[in-house]
């Protein structure tokens, strides 16, 4: 009896290894092409059947990018231009979100929605503008700022959506005990937003790579 | 510990007004039970006591301070919910520690004070743990301790047993009791369930749509009820109200049924349209008595609950003997008249 319940078991395990393989391959197998890729020379790129492992590895092709751009800046551009648009969107975009949910503000969430839909090119020449007169040009502010309109508006609409499932009570209760409303956010609000928290930052990170182009 | 004063009170959500004017005096570690059906506006006066409702008329004193618009957190008052309100991202001993701690008190005298809290309620093993690890109960108590732990004016309890099962729900009564009767704060508790008012409170303020219907000890309330709505609502199984008029030193029911009046009555009683009220178990069995065909019997071993249709009047009774009735059997039942009510159906008031 316990045996078949234990077979059971491990064989609902390899089924559900197996699916999970299936719908992941994809993404592996792309990802091992362009390592594959980096590591080829130009001629077997095109080769058929293609070739996953090559003859010779051609790490010449990793010392060339250093060696043709400023590869390290770019990247470390790219890192800072992302934490600092993200951690601000999260910095504005939680407590306005709180906010909103709690004051049931919908229309300033509209407001915000709106921003967010009109499209990004429309943007482009009054920011430049702005941008000029303000001496930023040249800087990473810019990139930031750009950012942050796609950003914010994502991270203010998944927390307004958090914020409005947590309990009324939590926050009463906090406000019996003695806590003023700032106290109330940053104690017993925010710690347990903190999944609604993960999920907003990540979608605010993956949102980044869309609006690269304006830069 | 503090009086409480609440005079006038009112309340509306825009044009509608949820109530009109309570006036209520709570004294000095009283336990006062609000009581009523959903919707009569209990919760929302207990909650402008707290401070989480705004008050639209009227003044609430908390001890010699005036605390209609002060914020909830400066009126020194400590709530227990429905669901308890335990914050989820802290274990035990930092939900009861929060007030302290937001009162920047000493670590060390927040952990002696939890542990004390939690000595009294049981809840000594449990302090690391966080509440979705708990049962029910033990959550209950959690909330119970975290409310005792502040040590404030005033105790709020929002239907606190309504999430438990019935047999933890009798026993968190007692336990609550209990610990008023140890603690002595001034309680104020909120409940739609008349047998935990009746058991719990020195005092039951009985509300009906925004008005309060009557003020008064559990046994004044059962014993006198001031109007029809209190007669239905206190007590279980609920009182018989009857319509009729007197006739010749009697009452007759609408439907012709001769009922026995009490001895002394108020003079101008004859003529008008009357309630007759009588609780199912200030009736007794005994073959000199009315008879009444069993349309519904339920028997739980200590009392048996039957209806008796006598000439149509369908009239519950409770007998705490134990004999043999099926449905259908005629019984024969007597009513004590010291035990009747009267009210006048016109205006609802006791006679």
């Amino acid at each position: 009896m316990t045996s078949r319940i234990i077979r059971e078991k491990t064989l609902d395990q390899v089924g559900l290894l197996f699916v999970a393989f299936v719908m992941v391959s994809p993404v592996i197998l792309f990802f091992l092409w362009m390592i594959s890729l980096s590591l080829k020379y130009e001629i077997d790129n095109g080769a058929y059947p293609p070739i996953l492992i090559p003859e010779t590895f051609a790490w010449s092709n990793y010392a060339k990018v250093f060696e043709e751009n400023n590869f390290l800046l770019y990247f470390w551009n790219s890192v800072l231009v992302t934490g600092s648009a993200t951690l601000l969107a999260l910095i504005i975009g939680v407590p306005s979100g709180y906010g909103i949910a709690r004051l049931k503000a919908e229309k300033s969430a509209v407001v915000i929605m709106i921003a967010r839909m009109t499209p990004g090119l429309s943007f482009l020449i009054p920011l430049f503008l702005l941008f000029q007169w303000t001496g930023l040009i040249g800087t990473l502010w810019p990139q930031i700022i750009i950012h942050l309109v796609v950003t914010v508006p994502i991270v203010v609409w998944i927390m307004i959506g958090y914020f409005e499932t947590t309990p009324m009570e939590l926050e009463e209760a906090a406000s019996i005990d003695g806590a003023t409303p700032w106290q109330v956010f940053r104690m017993v609000a925010l710690p347990i937003a903190k999944p609604g928290i993960v999920v907003s930052f990540i979608l605010a990170l993956i949102s980044r790579g869309t609006t690269s182009s304006s830069a | 510990m503090a009086t409480v004063n609440i005079q006038n009170i009112q309340k509306n959500y825009g044009a509608v007004k949820v109530i009109h004017g309570v006036d209520i005096d709570i004294a000095d570690g009283e336990f006062v039970v609000l009581v009523g059906p959903s919707g009569c506006g209990k919760s929302t006066l207990l909650r402008m006591i707290a401070g989480l409702e705004e008050v639209s008329g009227g003044e609430i004193r908390i001890g010699p301070r005036e605390v209609s618009h002060m914020p909830a957190r400066d009126r020194d008052i400590a709530m227990v919910f429905q669901n308890y309100a335990l914050y989820p991202h802290m274990t035990v001993a930092d939900n009861m520690g929060f007030a302290l701690k937001l009162k920047k008190v000493d670590q060390s005298e927040i952990r002696a004070k939890v542990g004390r809290a939690a000595a009294i309620l049981g809840l000594e093993k449990l302090l690391d743990r966080y509440p979705k690890q708990l049962s029910g109960g033990q959550r209950q108590r959690v909330a119970m301790g975290r409310a005792i732990v502040r040590d404030p004016q005033v105790f709020l309890f929002d239907e606190p047993l309504s999430n438990l099962d019935a047999k933890l729900r009798v026993q968190m009564r007692g336990e609550i009791k209990t610990m008023h009767q140890r603690i002595g704060t001034t309680t104020i508790y909120v409940t739609h369930d008349q047998v935990e008012a009746m058991t719990m409170a020195d005092k039951i303020v009985v509300l009906h749509d925004g008005y309060i219907e009557q003020i008064g000890a559990p046994l004044e309330l059962y014993d006198r009820p001031a109007n029809i709505f209190v007669a239905g609502f206190i007590g279980s199984p609920a009182m018989n109200l009857i319509d009729g008029r007197m006739e010749e030193g009697a009452f007759r029911t609408s439907k012709g049924l001769i009922l026995p009046l009490p001895q002394s009555l108020p003079a101008d009683v004859g003529g008008r349209e009357l309630i007759y009220g009588i609780r199912p178990e200030h009736i007794r069995a005994e073959p000199q008595g009315i008879e009444g065909r069993a349309i519904l019997v339920e028997g739980t071993g200590s009392e048996i609950f039957a209806r008796l249709d006598a000439k149509g009047e369908d009239i519950a009774c409770l007998f705490r003997e134990r004999f043999d009735i099926r449905f259908g059997d005629t019984v024969h039942m007597v009513i004590d008249p010291a035990r009747v009510h009267l009210f006048d159906k016109q205006t609802g008031r006791r006679l």
